[in-house]
């Protein structure tokens, strides 16, 4: 098929006819996530973007498509919606503010008030580009180092729960 | 709040190693997630269910609290309290989110104890003159009472069975709406399937049975599928047209589970040192698990 066929053209075809794809629901259900992942983690997808893709969607949908969203990108989207909301270590705590700015509950913060002006600094920028950019290192750094784990001595099995 | 009629469904298969835990979990998390509430009684000494939801220092926590199955059967049966199962759950107990909430499963823990209660319980049944048989009639009547309460409160009881047959894996079979039998197709686990089935459905084993019968014939959920496996391929087709015939002893289901990594990865709760979301802790197993939920709730519906 050529490049320029118009493929979200045929995906509104297909949603129009649904009865002539009874096989495929999960297929359909992957593809809209697949898509609305894409987007989401998609370097300039703004917040005003997240949120028409929620309203376009419904909030179930939307959340669904955002628990997809991979633990460390999920770091990247919330920088880029709230470049001044506090860093959430935990993955899930980064998945609700999300949510939350996504249907209007929570608003990005503001940007600190500046200091008086300094000197340059010599270290990179730290600019929206730069963050974003800065994502895939810093997602590398915390990647697990291979995990050695202790196979035995797990404390729950030698509680005698005698009464 | 659950209706008042939550449906009950035993995973259990006599032989070890067939992913009974496995089903367990993909049952679980995949009906929390399509919005039921959902209880799990973990009945094997292993603990596997309780491991694949609670790190090791949280069921610690529980079970020095004395709140695991055992001790609720071991205050029932030995000792005669009768403190309700509810207050032996542990509450929202996986880590695994949903839209930013965790999904809302509780639990009652297992522990390695229930391994020797059973034999407490019959020591002092002995000792008052009384025979197995009043084992297998008393865990009736306090799992039948446990599921009063549990029915009204939850969408769906679920219970792991230990493989063999323990007494109370007896009884929870009996009790259940359906019984799910995860079986690889391979020679030896359609042996031990047949034997499992000859043991509890046809009573062969036992002349004079204090249990009623199970509701309704076993489902065979053929698991940890390699479809690349001729004997894989031949063990299914033959399940699959024995299943089909009129007078079929057991049923089974549409999905089959494949041998997949991402159903490995999803039952260790430390490939995920923070509370991963549904899709990605299953990531590629995500439509196996919620076909295995929908064809589940067809079945039990039908």
């Amino acid at each position: 098929m050529g490049e320029e066929t118009d493929f979200f053209r045929l995906l509104g075809a297909i949603g129009g006819k649904a009865t002539l794809f009874p096989a495929a629901g999960h297929a359909a259900r992957k593809a809209v996530n697949e898509i609305v992942r894409t987007q989401l983690i998609a370097d300039g997808t703004t917040l005003d973007e997240v949120r028409q893709i929620r309203t376009l969607l419904g909030p179930a949908a939307f959340a669904e498509a955002l628990d997809g969203v991979p633990a460390p990108k999920t770091k990247g989207l919330l920088t880029r919606a709230d470049p001044h909301g506090p860093a959430l270590a935990q993955p899930g705590d980064r998945i609700k503010a999300l949510l939350a700015l996504a249907d209007g509950s929570r608003q990005p913060a503001a940007p600190p008030e500046k200091p008086a002006k300094k000197a340059a600094s010599k270290k990179a920028p730290a600019g929206k580009d730069a963050a974003a950019k800065d994502e895939p290192l810093k997602d590398q750094a915390a990647a697990p180092a291979p995990r050695k784990r202790k196979i035995t001595g797990r404390a729950a099995l030698r509680v005698s729960e005698e009464r | 709040m659950a209706n008042a009629d939550g449906r009950v469904i035993a995973v259990a298969n006599m032989k070890g190693g067939v992913g009974k835990t496995t089903t367990v979990v993909m049952l679980a998390e995949g009906l929390a997630e399509a919005g039921h509430r959902v209880v799990v009684l973990d009945l094997d000494a292993q603990a596997n269910a309780s491991y694949c939801f609670a790190p090791d220092d949280q069921l610690k926590a529980i079970l020095e609290q004395r709140r695991s199955v055992t001790s609720f059967l071991a205050d029932r049966l030995l000792y005669g309290d009768r403190t309700p199962i509810t207050d032996y759950l542990a509450r929202d107990i996986s880590h695994v989110m949903k839209a930013g909430e965790p999904l809302a499963i509780d639990m009652v823990v297992a522990s390695p104890r229930l391994r020797l209660l059973e034999r407490e319980i019959v020591l002092r049944l002995t000792e008052k003159n009384y025979g197995i048989r009043s084992l297998e009639g008393q865990s009736l009547k306090v799992l039948e009472e446990a599921l009063v309460l549990l029915k009204a409160r939850y969408d769906y009881v679920l219970f792991d069975c230990a493989p063999g047959i323990s007494a109370f894996t007896e009884v929870a079979i009996r009790l259940a709406d359906m019984v799910v039998v995860p079986t690889i197709p391979d020679y030896l686990s359609t042996l031990g399937f047949d034997a499992f089935r000859a043991s509890v459905w046809e009573n062969a084993h036992v002349t004079r049975s204090a249990l009623p019968q199970p509701k309704r014939r076993p489902v065979v959920l053929a698991s940890r599928v390699n479809g690349n496996k001729i004997q894989h391929r031949e063990t299914l087709a033959s399940l699959r047209n024995e299943a089909e015939e009129p007078d079929a002893v057991f049923e089974m289901f549409d999905l089959e589970v494949d041998n997949q990594a991402s159903i490995e990865r999803a039952m260790d709760p430390e490939n995920f040192p923070y509370a991963p979301t549904f899709e990605q802790k299953w990531n590629r197993a995500l439509g196996q698990v919620r076909d295995l939920v929908s064809e589940t709730r067809r079945r039990l519906d039908g």
